[in-house]
């Protein structure tokens, strides 16, 4: 192992993380001041304590992030000598177990709400010795809790891409779909003022579909991420990287065939070219380096190539 | 911000739009669901499951009396609607209730009630601090372990001083024995005490069934602006109240 730190990204994405740091920061604190609130107001609702579960399990991405970078930086150590690029993938899954296991309890509870035809008592809040209807501010705080998430999901969405971070962008991608909980929710809340008692199960029980969807989505990539699956894109396709390595290697006249397998590290991709040389022929260790400068060149994911000579 | 007003979005906030012009336009607004108030006015009659429970609710045979048969009896006339009493236990009166046999139930509930899930609550009208007083003009003392309290017999509040390690003392007229006085605190000013050791504290509401938004909010606002004049003496749970 090197003694000088390997960090997988170059000075450019380096500023990108930084900012991507800053901007989870700030996703948790205002999160933070949604679930706050969203408590406050949001009575007997069962779209609105939905939709506060959700929005508690929002905090938990930002934090993924924050640790994963914390630790994907580390150089390797004697214990782990592949390094913690692999973090990230880990994080990932916890991530999308917890929204599983919440979007399935979620749809329970939104089931037994709307069986059990309990009706949503809405009444007035005192605010400055004026009543008003509690469905208004939970009308208000919904907003708040939905339009600054899309703009922070914008930002994110075009960060992870710099950076190739799924967690980063799993996150965004979530935020920015938080326009249509708070759509369900808000007219929820209006249909619970028109006497539409069961609008609020429903839309419960609509937003723990949501979360349960995201949570089996990202179960199935994050597992499939973890039992090493061929490289993959942020949004799921597999990367024909390999091929574009096999093709690569090819034209040089010494080699004869190669085989190429590549394996996802977090951030960045690790791998394994087996090449058949032509012939009697052999290669040397200045070719073999000049072939590998090549290929990474290709992706700035690939960080750590082994080659061998079959 | 071109984002917000492609396509799709604008349609949605057209719906917004019109949700919103129907409602403020809407005569019953959050509507009920089951229609409770509009049939309370369509009867004229306003069904309310009593429980024992004085001061609040006070009944000998067909008399009822008490501070919350007072707010309701109001309540009724400024809705124009004339009030039935129904004496019945609290477990009772909740299934009454879910089986719309009754409107509202009344009977010293708190925001603490264990049947809550199965009613709605009205925002507590009333927070009753009961404290242990002294006179006025006493000095203010430590009051030494194992001090006699002196409180009505029978009272509710005689676990809340013995937590306190105090001895208690049950009487008809505490007021009278020159003891320390446990009792409501605006009851305690009325008879010229000063509360000093707080016991415990009951949010009083009126319950109204589940989910109708409506009666509620008349109810709730009726409560603002009315109740005070209900509980400017405090309670004593010896008050002969106006009878109905």
């Amino acid at each position: 192992m090197t003694k000088t730190p390997r960090s997988e990204f170059n000075q450019k994405q380096l500023k990108v993380l930084k900012k991507a740091k800053l901007v989870s920061w700030v996703t948790i604190a205002y999160f933070g001041s949604v679930v706050i609130l969203m408590f406050l107001v949001m009575g007997k609702s069962q779209a609105m304590k939905t939709t506060w579960t959700e929005d508690m399990l929002s905090l938990i991405p930002p934090i993924n992030f924050l640790i994963g970078c914390r630790f994907c930086q580390k150089k390797p150590t004697q214990h782990f000598p592949y390094g913690f690029h692999r973090v990230v993938s880990v994080g990932f899954f916890f991530a999308a177990a917890a929204l599983l296991l919440m979007g399935s309890f979620l749809f329970i509870d939104g089931l037994i709400v709307l069986l059990s035809r309990e009706h949503p008592g809405i009444g007035q809040i005192n605010i400055f010795g004026h009543f008003i209807w509690l469905g208004w501010l939970m009308i208000i705080v919904m907003i708040w809790g939905t339009v600054p998430s899309l703009f922070l999901g914008r930002i994110k969405l075009q960060l992870s891409k710099k950076i190739f971070d799924k967690i980063l962008y799993t996150d965004a991608e979530m935020n920015r779909d938080d326009w249509l909980v708070g759509i369900v929710v808000i007219l929820a809340i209006i249909a619970i003022g028109w006497g539409i008692w069961w609008a609020d199960a429903l839309g419960g029980m609509l937003i723990s579909i949501n979360v349960l969807a995201d949570g089996i989505k990202q179960t199935k990539e994050s597992v499939i991420n973890l039992i090493d699956s061929a490289p993959k894109s942020l949004t799921g396709k597999y990367l024909s990287l390999g091929k574009r390595i096999k093709v690569r290697l090819k034209e040089n006249p010494l080699i004869e065939d190669a085989n190429v397998k590549l394996r996802d590290q977090g951030h960045i991709i690790f791998g394994e070219i087996f090449l058949k040389l032509k012939g009697q022929s052999t290669i040397t260790a200045k070719q073999l380096n000049i072939m590998l400068t090549q290929i990474y060149q290709l992706d700035w994911r690939l960080q750590n190539l082994v080659i061998t000579i079959q | 911000m071109n984002y917000f007003f492609k396509g799709k979005f604008s349609n949605i906030y057209i719906l917004i739009g019109v949700f919103f012009s129907l409602t403020l336009s809407a005569c019953q607004w959050p509507k009920d669901p089951d229609d409770t108030f509009k049939k309370i006015i369509r009867n004229g009659q306003l069904r309310v499951a009593v429980i024992q429970s004085p001061p609040w609710v006070n009944y000998q045979g067909s008399i009822v009396s008490g501070i919350e048969v007072e707010i309701i009896s109001q309540f009724a006339a400024s809705i124009k609607v004339y009030p039935v009493w129904k004496p019945l236990s609290e477990q009772m009166a909740v299934i009454a209730l879910k089986k719309h046999q009754v409107d509202l139930i009344i009977g010293g509930l708190t925001d603490q009630d264990p049947w809550q899930k199965y009613f709605t609550m009205t925002r507590p009208y009333f927070t009753a601090e009961y404290y242990i007083g002294l006179p006025k003009d006493h000095a203010a003392i430590r009051l030494p372990k194992n001090q006699n309290i002196a409180v009505k017999t029978n009272s509710f509040l005689i676990p809340y001083i013995m937590e306190k390690d105090f001895k208690v003392l049950e009487s008809a007229d505490p007021f009278t024995t020159q003891l320390p006085v446990a009792a409501e605190k605006n009851y305690l000013i009325y008879k010229a005490f000063k509360a000093y050791i707080k016991l415990c504290r009951f949010s009083h509401v009126i319950v109204v069934p589940l989910g109708e938004n409506y009666l509620l909010k008349k109810l709730e606002s009726f409560l603002k602006h009315n109740s005070a004049q209900f509980l400017q003496k405090g309670i004593n749970p010896d008050d002969e109240n106006t009878t109905i």
